[in-house]
């Protein structure tokens, strides 16, 4: 068994493959190293700098990038732009201009805002055979949302469709294969109110997982608590009644995806939303109330 | 004469019967049905269908068992 840690996309990414070599970790380690430097905003020399000194006009892009604005703008549309890729703008203007690292070391300022617009996302002009992206004048999209659990589902086919592994990258992750004993992969849970602690186990086979929520990224500016997931309706950080939602799903993009609707969408509507894609959630509300989708019972260890 | 004596079972029967009802209100007045207790009790989780959601009490921390990796918000 291999097991490696690396940083990369502002965390640490876990690799614990059964059935591969070094060789392999080491080429999932260059893989998200690339993928890094193709999807981050925070790289003025990556290729998402260059989409957005573009915009106007068609970019020829990489198949990395293409394919992930293209699904974090078909996301949008599912979702109803309630999943908003184009709020870069409502994010900077909330102090996470920078890397979260220097955010949350207290470098954040709240800049005037400027007017917002939201749902920009549906002007993208994606051409497939061409592999173009035409952003509108103006309009800059963050891969920020999708970017590592569509690493994570890269970096597991990158290992073969008979992988036995977990690439976890700071939480969102996908469990390929029957894990050590045979049973699947044991996933904790980690308890919002006590994050060193486990809420619950999930039990997975070939599935991704994710979380999302205001208690990971969140920073302070003058009597204001801001966190990074922005209510398209208002730029600003969304008053969910949620503080995480974990998702099971096919994918890690999917479960990345849905967790982070879910949060938005908030507790009513956010639950039900992840069932209809058969996948299944469980969340903390702010007053530590546990909700869970009938489907999770099919994942408790 | 005959009448006379029904009546008189008919009469006995009755107030074997009122006294077996006074009797069974004495008993339940002194010992109520415990509706009060069931307010008090823990509430069971709702029982959902599969495809609904349902709100349960937070469950107990698992600590025994070994994960091989975690999820969290990042």
């Amino acid at each position: 068994m291999i097991e490696r840690s690396f940083q990369a996309m502002g965390g640490t990414v876990e690799l614990t493959l059964l059935d591969d070599t070094d060789a392999a970790a080491e080429h999932i380690e260059d893989l998200f190293q690339e993928y890094e430097h193709r999807l981050s905003r925070f790289l003025p020399w990556g290729e998402l700098a260059a989409l957005h000194r573009a915009a106007g006009s068609p970019f020829a892009a990489s198949r990395i990038l293409f394919d992930a604005v293209s699904q974090a703008v078909e996301w949008a549309g599912v979702s109803g732009g309630v999943f908003d890729p184009t709020v870069i703008d409502a994010l900077e203007a909330n102090g996470y201009d920078r890397t979260f690292e220097r955010v949350a070391g207290g470098t954040a300022v709240r800049e005037r805002r400027r007017p917002f617009a939201a749902a920009r996302w549906a002007n993208i002009a994606l051409d497939p055979v061409a592999r173009t992206i035409t952003l509108p004048p103006g309009v800059r999209i963050d891969v920020g949302g999708i970017g590592k659990g569509f690493t994570v589902d890269r970096a597991i086919q990158a290992l073969g469709a008979d992988a036995n592994a977990i690439v976890n990258a700071s939480g969102d992750l996908y469990a390929a294969g029957n894990g050590p004993a045979g049973d699947g992969w044991y996933v904790g849970i980690a308890d919002p109110h006590d994050p060193v602690r486990d809420l619950a186990i999930l039990r997975v086979r070939d599935r991704g997982v994710a979380t999302s929520g205001s208690t990971g990224r969140n920073w302070a500016l003058g009597d204001h608590r801001y966190h990074h997931l922005i209510d398209a309706r208002t730029g600003e950080s969304a008053a969910s009644d949620l503080l995480t939602a974990t998702v099971v799903a096919d994918t890690a993009t999917h479960a990345d995806l849905l967790a982070k609707t879910a949060f938005l969408l908030g507790s009513e509507e956010g639950l039900p939303f992840v069932e209809r894609f058969g996948a299944a959630c469980l969340a903390v509300t702010g007053d530590g109330t546990v909700l869970m989708t009938g489907r999770l019972k099919d994942y408790l260890a | 004469m005959k009448w006379h004596k029904n009546l008189g079972a008919k009469l006995t029967v009755l107030t074997a019967s009122l006294i077996a009802l006074v009797g069974g209100w004495a008993v339940i007045r002194q010992n109520p049905p415990a509706t009060d207790a069931s307010t008090t009790a823990p509430v069971e989780p709702i029982q959902a269908p599969a495809t609904t959601t349902r709100t349960t009490v937070r469950p107990p921390v698992q600590v025994t068992r070994k994960t091989h990796t975690r999820t969290h918000v990042s």
